[in-house]
């Protein structure tokens, strides 16, 4: 008789110490965000508006892409960037500039410049959410509104020393398991960009941004707006598309 | 009587060939002394700035004023506008004698594996030349045409990239609208200037190629004017003005004289102290020697002075005659200086004085300095003011040194003045 | 001889003119020699004071193979053990002080300009001790052990238009290994200003406090340099050379892996400047040397033909001609002796007041030379010295003897008949 009091009392107090069960761990949360975003290829058509020195800019470019690990972007205007086409394979980032008719395979320091003139980073472009789940360790912290919808707040610090966003915060909508808002920040502490998303669109059960706005802080009063004016998933992929011969392509 | 002044004194001073002599080379070397230091001094000062106004600042520079303020960054978009109308207005101007545009921004160099920011300056190739001599510092390979997809980059650059002449080097840059935008060029030479700045981060190209890859149009940073007078800066900065005031970006456009340049405005001044200082010391000691010599000639002949008075000469013409025989001396002795002092020095301003002779060639090897490009050889500068100056010091200082035995001499007897040779 | 002596002497205060014509160019021209000297000297060794005061101190230690690299900032190549370092040299009375030093590569992001710089991450309550940055500063204070702001140099808060209180934020290089190139950021408050008078620390050196730039840079406790000062008064003390040896003996002994450099090696390109300078300045003194040689020159050459008669006469009297040369020796001598005195003593004086006031230069708004690598500013002290006095002395003794020689030659090959002719 003890013995089972005991047993459940333990069993109790377990239960309470894992936490409430509404709350999913971490790594769920990161799981079910990666689900949302899992498609085998995709084909989107956007349009970048970088907002500098009170002067706007704008940007359209088409992308192909399968997973998370290979894209191919071309640039369609202004004139002086068209043509511009940047490739990635896994880390891997290789611009070709049709004024040179070369092609510059970016690495290292480089990758952390701005794309196009952009808030984003080649680095930001690069980037793979199962590379989140691998390099940080995450926590859930909280949960709060944002324009009316519940998020968890998350947040994210890195298991590696040299990591250009050390810490991250991220406000992920709790049903759409959707990233909403996230502030990247460097070791110290200083926030580096936030990004936060202004529009979203349904398609087929899963939640797509399709308008973001990142903001570089150390940059001022930039921002760049990435809007995609169109988006197929799953598009059958030419053959080739993610080859060098196809950035030299005219 | 004056005029048989005039020719007593000239024969008293022969009378004494070797004593005569000897009084007028003393004022003739002092002279020439003068006329040379004088010049090589200026020479100094000039080499010294000339390297800054031909690679940096001209002698009236057009900038725009926001490029000004934050020069350390290099803001690519504050550029004068519309080259073409200003060299028109400037040209209108009297006495402009080269407009050199410049585009100057960051770069990002590729060849291969290697990437390396540099710093691109866009020129025009053979007015440059014209002014700097870039081309004499081209060790490998050629000096750059006036346009073509080529450029010549510093020694210590070529290395950190690892490229030699004829490879392809690929310029990557934003340009001022923010658009990503590349070049491929070819190195057709390596430059070694002897200023590490240069070398180590400069890469000169054609100027339309570079307002290609800025997509400025027909702008630039910098246009650098230089004027036949440079003396005369500040005024012709001003008739600039005048004639830019029409264009209609006139507020983009500053204009400065070098005088009014931050840098160097600092530095000439200082220059001018310190070699002023050294001038007027070797003033000094020559006037010391025109002096001592001058004196020596008057007090020996003291005597003389006593016999002519015993022989009824007044006391006003004895003054007047010591004053010309001075006179005599000291201008032919002037003269003389100034001839000989005044060409030599006119030629060494042709020629240069070689100053690595006098430095030290073995020094510069030793740690491995090239010679800084402008600097190797040293040309006096003379001039016809120069010149004046000299040998009217050479004459005054002769005159005032026998004013003072003279001006003994009026109040002297026959007899007294015969005796003070023996005592002084 | 002792008769020559003495006529020698009654010959030199009889002719007072002469005397004092000849004498007035030498000491002159002894004494502007000797200021100019002084002068040239103290502007060097202000240089080298200012280098020392401001970037290098007397001797660094570095972790093997950083020296060759010190260009690059290698940020791997750390000392990490420079506590130990420090307690085992701590009881070395020629060492009055240590600190712990990162430099990085840093730079300066003001809206959207983004400036390099030179990052100094220091010790604030060892630094004062070692360097003049707390003693130049011109506006704010100083930092503490924990603070979180900075300090920057006059000119790079001009170039970038910053003043004290503003708010900026710095990036600091972790890593320049090209493809592990790393950065952290932060947000800091402009502390103060300084002004050391060293263009390249002015014009490019931000200051951080070590613990801030170690957290910041992931260096646990590490630093790239460790500094050391000594207690001597003179940066050209031979001992500072000994001291290197012996620290890097120590260190040998305890197997670390870290080497010492004194000073001269650290001021490389600075020296070499200053040796071209030093050999242009020696040049000008050269011609003017020669000037003054020839003046002194044409004063006695004036003497010996001024007293013609005179010499004449002494020959006439009997006089040899050795001893005629001897006579216009000794009076050249003594002049020369007197002239150069009295030389020193004026050069001296002016030395002196120019040491203590200095020579302001230039226009009023002057702040340093940056076209060249000089430190340097507007204001010129002369640096006195023993021996440049002694030296002058005996240099103008001897010009005075040796250019008496021509002239006394002449006077004692005169003719007497043809010398007491003359008139």
């Amino acid at each position: 008789m003890k013995r089972t009091i005991l047993f459940t009392a333990l069993l109790g107090l377990l239960w309470l110490f894992t936490g409430a069960q509404d709350t999913p761990g971490a790594e769920d949360i990161l799981e079910k965000i990666d689900e949302n975003m899992v498609f085998d290829t995709a084909y989107v058509e956007a349009e970048m508006r970088i907002t500098i020195r009170n002067r706007l800019i704008t940007k359209t470019f088409t992308s192909f892409s399968q997973g998370n690990e290979k894209s191919f972007l071309e640039f369609l205007s202004p004139a002086r960037d068209r043509g511009t086409k940047i490739l990635k394979i896994e880390e891997i980032v290789q611009i070709y500039y049709p004024s040179a008719e070369r092609i510059l395979r970016l690495s290292g320091h480089l990758l952390r410049q701005s794309m196009m003139g952009s808030d984003f980073s080649y680095e930001d472009m690069t980037e793979r959410s199962k590379k989140l789940r691998e390099e940080y360790r995450a926590e859930v912290k909280g949960r709060e509104e944002i324009d009316g919808r519940p998020c968890w707040v998350m947040e994210l610090v890195s298991r590696l020393p040299k990591q250009t966003y050390f810490t991250r915060k991220v406000w992920v909508d709790s049903e759409r398991y959707l990233g909403l808002r996230e502030e990247l920040y460097a070791k110290s502490g200083k926030l580096l960009k936030v990004m936060t998303v202004d529009e979203i669109k349904t398609t087929r059960n899963r939640f797509y941004p399709v308008k973001v706005t990142l903001e570089d802080k150390l940059r001022e009063n930039s921002r760049t707006e990435m809007i995609i004016t169109r988006i197929d998933f799953d598009v059958p992929v030419p053959e080739g598309t993610f080859s060098e011969r196809n950035l030299m392509r005219k | 009587m004056i005029k048989n002044i005039f020719k007593l004194s000239w024969r008293n001073i022969w009378r004494n060939k070797r004593r005569t002599v000897i009084t007028f080379l003393a004022v003739a070397v002092g002279v020439m002394t003068l006329i040379f230091m004088q010049s090589y001094i200026n020479g100094i000062m000039n080499s010294a700035t000339d390297a800054m106004v031909k690679l940096d600042i001209g002698h009236i520079k057009l900038v725009n004023p926001e490029y000004l303020r934050l020069k350390r960054i290099m803001p690519k978009e504050y550029m004068v506008p519309d080259i073409d109308r200003v060299t028109a207005a400037v040209n209108r101007v009297k006495g402009v004698d080269m407009v050199d545009p410049r585009i100057r921004f960051n770069v990002l160099l590729s060849h291969g594996n290697d990437n390396e920011i540099g710093i691109a300056v866009g020129m025009d190739p053979p007015l440059v030349d014209d002014n700097i001599q870039l081309s004499h510092q081209v060790t490998e390979g050629r000096y750059l045409e006036r346009d073509g997809r080529e450029l010549i980059i510093g020694r210590k650059l070529a290395e950190k990239l690892n490229v030699a002449v004829d490879d392809e080097l690929l310029l990557i840059t934003t340009d001022i609208n923010y658009s990503s935008y590349a070049l491929a060029f070819k190195i057709v030479g390596i430059f070694e200037t002897g200023y590490s700045y240069m070398d180590k981060y400069l890469l000169f190209l054609p100027l339309p190629q570079a307002q290609t890859m800025l997509d400025c149009g027909n702008a630039a940073h910098e246009v650098l004017l230089f004027i036949d007078d440079p003396e005369r800066a500040v005024a012709v900065a001003g008739e600039i003005r005048t004639a830019l005031a029409g264009h209609p970006q006139a507020g983009d456009i500053e204009v400065i004289p070098w005088q009014q340049d931050e840098l160097l405005g600092e530095l000439v001044p200082m220059m001018q102290d310190i070699w002023g200082a050294i001038m007027k010391i070797i003033m000094l000691i020559v006037g010391l020697v025109i002096l001592n010599t001058m004196l020596m000639t008057v007090m020996e002949r003291f005597h003389e002075i006593g016999v002519m008075k015993a022989l009824g000469f007044k006391n006003l013409e004895v003054f007047v005659m010591i004053m010309v025989e001075a006179a005599y001396i000291g201008v032919i002795g002037a003269l003389v200086g100034g001839a000989l002092g005044g060409p030599l020095s006119a030629w060494l301003e042709k020629t240069g004085i070689d100053v690595t002779k006098m430095l030290g060639e073995g020094l510069m090897e030793k740690f491995d300095i090239p010679i800084p490009m402008l600097a190797k050889i040293l040309y006096p500068d003379f001039s016809l003011a120069i010149l004046i100056h000299a040998i009217v010091f050479g004459v005054i200082v002769a005159l005032i040194a026998v004013l003072y035995p003279a001006i003994k001499s009026l109040r002297m007897s026959p007899v007294e003045a015969f005796r003070s040779e023996l005592k002084v | 001889m002792g008769s020559l002596f003495k006529l020698a002497f009654r010959n030199v205060f009889r002719f007072k003119r002469r005397t004092f014509i000849t004498f007035t160019a030498v000491s002159v021209g002894l004494a502007l020699l000797i200021i100019m000297i002084c002068l040239m000297n103290g502007v060097d060794k202000q240089s080298i004071d200012n280098i020392v005061n401001s970037e290098t101190s007397h001797i660094k230690i570095f972790k093997r193979g950083y020296f060759e690299k010190k260009d690059e900032l290698p940020m791997d190549l750390r000392i990490d053990d420079a506590d130990d370092v420090r307690s085992w040299l701590s009881d070395r009375p020629e060492i009055r002080r240590m600190e712990k030093r990162i430099l990085f590569g840093a730079s300066i992001i003001k809206g959207m300009d983004e400036l390099p710089c030179l990052g100094v991450a220091m010790e604030p309550e060892q630094d004062p001790f070692i360097f003049n940055i707390k003693a130049s500063l011109l506006e704010g204070d100083w930092l503490k052990p924990d603070d979180t702001g900075i300090l920057i140099g006059k000119d790079l808060a001009d170039d970038v238009g910053l003043k004290v209180g503003d708010l900026v934020t710095v990036r600091l290089i972790s890593s320049s290994d090209r493809e592990n190139f790393s950065w952290n950021a932060l947000d800091v408050e402009v502390k103060g200003l300084f002004d050391t008078g060293n263009p390249n620390t002015d014009g490019q050196v931000l200051i951080l406090p070590l613990a801030r730039a170690q957290q910041a840079l992931s260096m646990g406790s590490g630093a790239t340099e460790l500094v050391i000062r000594l207690n001597v008064a003179d940066p050209t003390d031979p001992s500072i050379e000994a001291t290197r040896k012996e620290v890097q003996a120590i260190l040998k002994r305890r197997g670390a892996d870290l080497e010492v450099y004194s000073w001269k090696e650290l001021a490389g390109e600075f020296l070499i400047i200053s040796k071209m300078k030093t050999r242009n300045s020696s040049m000008i003194i050269m011609i003017m040397l020669i000037i003054a040689a020839m003046g002194i020159a044409n004063t006695m050459l004036m003497a010996v033909l001024e007293r013609t008669r005179e010499i004449g006469m002494l020959a006439a009297l009997g006089m040899k001609k050795s001893q005629i040369l001897v006579l216009f020796l000794i009076e050249g001598g003594i002049i020369g002796v007197i002239g150069s005195l009295v030389g020193c003593l004026l050069g001296g004086l002016g030395g002196w007041y120019l040491q203590v006031h200095g020579w302001k230069l230039g226009s009023e708004a002057f702040g340093d030379i940056t076209a060249s690598f000089y430190p340097l500013k507007n204001v010129f002290y002369a640096d006195l010295s023993l021996d440049v006095l002694v030296m002058t002395f005996v240099l103008g003794t001897v010009i005075a003897v040796v250019t008496s020689f021509y002239p006394a030659l002449k006077a004692a090959r005169l003719n007497p008949v043809d010398a007491l002719r003359h008139i």
